[in-house]
């Protein structure tokens, strides 16, 4: 009887004792929906209040169901977030934030030039892509997600990046 | 236990339901973070061994991995990376040796109590060479080569991995305990100064090291990063009071102060070490790597004291006896440089090529050469050990879609490596018989003893210079066979020049029971090359017996007529069979907790014999009635069992800090298996001559290892508390009692770019148990004997 009051102790205090330590892919989407917020968009897609903040995930998912999870219920930007995951840049025109998976790192540079100048956030952790003019760049330190940003690509994109955000990454 | 399984299997169970609920609480509690924070957030560890090609959660691999981070290394304070494994690892030995020669400054470091040559270390994945030293003498690891992890500078490590399971049917000879993965830091982000100085207690053992950290950043993303360091630490000295008859019986200076003649302790040394981290992007493909330390190493201990009335000490020279010192300088590199990318269809390749050396040039102060009497040098150049070791690699690796619940990873690949050791005659005068008998005393024209007092040249018949090269090539698989059960299949075939090929293999399964349980299990083989010092290494070296008195022995060549005579034969590879299984049960984020049961059964094990003489063998052999020999003999089987447990619990207190528990357990017991085979020559004394280091090898190393570790951080603040309890074990025939440990680093950041921290090793100033017999301490403590230290650190970043 002792031993499994033992248990049910044990198990109340790892039930209810908050829990953080974080997935890697989990914290990285979670990054997703909190960059929008340093950004700005063009005048007409900001004001556009009719639609959808469009999530798109191009390539491999390695998120699981994160976005979903995260997202499915949320607005960003004032609007309700949709989340798109495909494997052809062509589908990706709609989309507000755009993250290139790393299984499409062999085409990057195509994948970039197909939406250059449209106002859509770049993200990625692809090795080397602020330096092929993606907007953001995910890189791993100390088990810490570090951002790289190329202010001159959003700028290209029509995109603001606020003081805040380019000061924090610096 | 099967009680505290079943429980964990239905906590598992009734833990799944609630996971949905807690990811929710973690989405809600993240909403309210800063991006700031965000940036702050730590997230699981991942380790690159234990699965090719991907890195893997350590928490999801399906043998068991430790990981420790550059973070945790550094709120250590050690400044020698086997101290800070030490700290980390259960099971982890490093024991303080003194008075054994050469391994008084390249210090053995063993994993489950077994051998220092059954551990094999990579650095970023590629093969690290073992030190040119062969350790002959009274310590833990006799017998043995093994890799000087001192050598390479704590500040250039990004993290450490441990695999703790053999993995030679995947990765090679040597990997038997164990694989040691140093992951230098990448980027060019950091560019940090740090300072340390701290003593013991005691005043002694004073360290002082500072070392630079510095990056460049090259375009897409590649990077060079260096990092030099210089390590500065005194002696400290334990060695009791000498209350011997120092001089002839007539002589009224046997009446005076009695003094500390002999050192007990830790070496002076002095290391200037560096290393390199490069990635150079050739193209979006392919990738340039190039990665390299070098270590430079002074160091100085004592021999055993001469004294005045001793037949070996020259006393027109030294009319108060004297204390050799032996002071080695030792060179140590490896360079990688390689080339990696993919191709279009998806696979992956890395070729690469590593130049690795260590050179140590035995050099013997304060001594002399009795048989050149009164006109003999004091200093002496005694000669070199070398080894070098080429080996070239190339990996392969593709996903290949087949259906199942995830792509099958194929890792195949091919090693080329070529090894070389040498020796090199000391100057003459370090090894002569110069002729001049004993000059005065009761024994005065006798002959006198040859060669330097302390540690006898190299002869110019010791000479030798002997490699090999192997080839190997591998096959791994790894797949998602159903939605939880996963299986990993690897097997490596390598063929020697000098004793044939070995076939190995692997087999691991892993199943996830429920989201927060995983259970997983291996079986494989594995080898361990004789090393070419084991094979070629010859010499005299001097011992001290158990009654004090001290004598010379010669180590024999297997290959030699005289260890022919004495039936030796060539070595074959040790042989390996091993069994693991274990669970890791992670109920919620914040709690991990892992247990593992490892078997592992070694055939053919090479043992060094102790001293062959006439007198406790049949042998009737000239030589050995002057000198006894040992050499090196395949005579014994061992098993090694045991388990390690691992338990992580992180706490947020919010506003108030962040706290992480951490405990490690380590049990293991190794034992003779069978009967020790020793040649028939020898007689019925044989078995005890090839086992005399039964104990040492069955109760030298601590049953039982606890680490405690509490990290609490809150703003600018660090501290770490760690509690460490090492277990009982034999030394001479004795067994001190297991023995309790404290550490503290405490670190604040003063401001951005300035971080200060003051901490202390052994608070309580904890000692083992002195010997009974002499009052000595035990010579393997595995945390020595210098007591408490404390030491501040500085660190700038710029």
């Amino acid at each position: 009887m002792i031993y499994l009051l033992k248990i049910i102790f044990l198990f109340g205090i790892l039930t209810f004792i908050p829990a953080y330590a974080v997935d890697r892919e989990q914290h990285k989407a979670t990054f997703l929906g909190y960059l929008p917020n340093y950004i700005k968009w063009p005048t007409s897609i900001a004001e556009d209040k009719s639609g959808f903040f469009n999530m798109c995930v191009l390539g491999e998912n390695t998120f699981k169901d994160f976005l979903k999870q995260l997202y499915g219920n949320k607005s960003i930007k004032n609007k309700p977030v949709k989340i798109y995951y495909f494997d052809d840049i062509s589908d990706s025109l709609h989309c507000h934030l755009l993250f290139i998976s790393i299984s499409e790192r062999k085409i990057i540079s195509e994948i970039l030039t197909f939406i250059k100048d449209k106002p859509i956030l770049t993200i990625s952790e692809i090795r080397g892509f602020v330096d092929k003019q993606g907007i953001v760049q995910f890189y791993m330190k100390a088990q810490k997600v570090h951002l790289k940003i190329n202010n001159q690509a959003a700028i290209k994109h029509g995109l603001k990046i606020s003081s805040q955000l380019l000061a924090i990454t610096r | 236990m099967k009680k505290l399984l079943i429980t964990i299997i239905a906590l598992s169970f009734a833990q799944s339901i609630l996971n949905t609920e807690i990811l929710a609480n973690e989405i809600e509690q993240l909403d309210h973070t800063s991006i700031e924070d965000l940036l702050n957030v730590e997230t699981d560890v991942k380790a690159n061994l234990g699965s090719r090609g991907d890195s893997v959660d350590l928490l999801e691999a399906k043998v068991p991995v430790d990981v420790i981070t550059a973070e945790q290394i550094n709120h250590t304070g050690y400044t020698e990376l086997s101290k800070v494994l030490q700290r980390f690892i259960p099971g982890f030995n490093f024991p303080r040796v003194s008075n054994n020669d050469g391994t008084d400054h390249v210090r053995p470091f063993t994993l489950r109590g077994m051998s220092p040559d059954q551990i094999l270390v990579l650095v970023n994945g590629k093969r690290l060479h073992s030190s040119s030293l062969l350790h002959v003498n009274g310590s833990i690891g006799r017998g043995s080569t093994g890799v000087d992890l001192n050598t390479i500078p704590l500040h250039s490590i990004e993290r450490v991995e441990v695999l703790r399971d053999a993995a030679a049917a995947q990765y090679g000879s040597d990997a038997i305990a164990g694989i040691i993965n140093i992951i230098l830091k990448s980027g060019s982000e950091e560019k940090r100064l740090t300072t340390t100085l701290g003593q013991t207690y005691s005043g002694e053992g004073a360290l002082y090291q500072t070392d630079i950290h510095y990056g460049i950043a090259l375009p897409l993303d590649g990077f060079i990063n260096a990092t030099a360091e210089f390590r500065d630490r005194s002696r400290t000295n334990h060695a009791l009071l000498d209350d011997r008859q120092q001089y002839f019986d007539d002589d009224l200076k046997n009446n005076n102060l009695i003094h500390q003649n002999n050192r007990q302790g830790d070496p002076d040394s002095q290391d200037f070490l560096f290393a390199l981290n490069s990635e150079i992007p050739l193209s979006d493909d392919i990738l340039f790597y190039l990665h390299g330390t070098v270590d430079y190493r002074e160091s100085e201990a004592g021999a055993f004291f001469r004294r005045p009335a001793d037949n070996r000490t020259v006393r027109g020279i030294y009319p108060d006896g004297f204390l050799p010192i032996i002071a080695p300088k030792i060179m140590d590199y490896s360079t990688t440089t390689g080339i990696k990318g993919e191709m279009e269809n998806g696979l992956n390749w890395d070729l690469s090529h590593t130049v690795g050396g260590n050179q140590l040039n035995y050099h013997v102060k304060n001594s002399l050469n009795t048989s050149l009497g009164i006109n003999s040098p004091r200093n002496f150049d005694a000669g070199i050990l070398s080894s070098r070791q080429h080996t070239t690699t190339l990996d392969l690796f593709k996903k290949l879609n087949l259906g199942l619940e995830e792509p099958i990873k194929i890792a195949a690949g091919f090693e080329w490596r070529y090894e070389n050791f040498a020796i090199h005659a000391g100057e003459e005068s370090s090894y002569i018989q110069g002729g001049v008998p004993i000059l005065d005393g009761p024994n005065a024209g006798n002959k006198a003893s040859s060669g330097a007092q302390g540690f006898g040249g190299f002869t110019t018949e010791n000479e030798l210079e002997e490699d090999r090269h192997n080839f190997a090539t591998y096959l791994d698989l790894e797949a998602q066979l159903l939605d939880k059960l996963s299986l990993n299949l690897a097997g490596r075939y390598e063929y020697f020049s000098d004793f044939g090929s070995s076939l190995n293999g692997k087999f691991s399964l892993a199943y996830q029971v429920v989201d927060t349980l995983l259970l997983r299990s291996s079986v494989s083989t594995g080898f361990r090359a004789p090393s070419l010092q084991q094979t070629y290494f010859n010499n005299t070296s001097t011992l001290k017996n158990l009654n004090g008195s001290l004598s010379t022995a010669e180590i024999l060549r297997v290959n030699s007529s005289i260890a022919q005579e004495l039936g030796a034969s060539s070595l074959k590879p040790e042989e390996s069979q091993h069994f693991t299984a274990g669970f890791v049960y992670k109920p919620t984020a914040n709690l991990s907790l892992s247990a593992d049961y490892f078997y592992t059964k070694i055939e053919n094990r090479i043992i060094f014999s102790r001293n062959i003489s006439s007198s406790n063998s049949s042998i009737d052999s000239d030589i050995l009635a002057l000198i006894p020999a040992r050499f090196f003999s395949n005579a014994i089987d061992t098993q090694t069992q045991g388990y390690d447990l691992r338990g992580n619990y992180l706490i947020d207190f919010e506003e108030q800090g962040e706290l992480k528990l951490t405990v490690g357990y380590h049990y293991s017991k190794n034992r003779l298996k069978g009967s020790v085979r020793s040649p028939a020559v020898l007689g019925e004394e044989g078995s005890k001559i090839f086992f005399s280091d039964r104990e040492r090898l069955e109760l030298g190393q601590p049953n039982d290892n606890l680490i405690l570790m509490a990290y609490y951080k809150k703003d600018d603040f660090d501290g770490v508390v760690k509690f460490i309890k090492a277990g009982a074990f034999s030394d001479q025939q004795e067994r001190p009692d297991s023995q309790w440990l404290v550490d503290i680093d405490l670190s604040y950041q003063l401001h951005s770019n300035f971080n200060v921290a003051v901490g202390v090793h052994n608070l309580f100033d904890s000692e083992p148990e002195r010997n009974s017999e002499d009052g000595e301490f035990p010579r393997s403590a595995p945390y020595g004997y210098n007591g408490g230290f404390y030491y501040c650190r500085l660190a700038v970043d710029f």
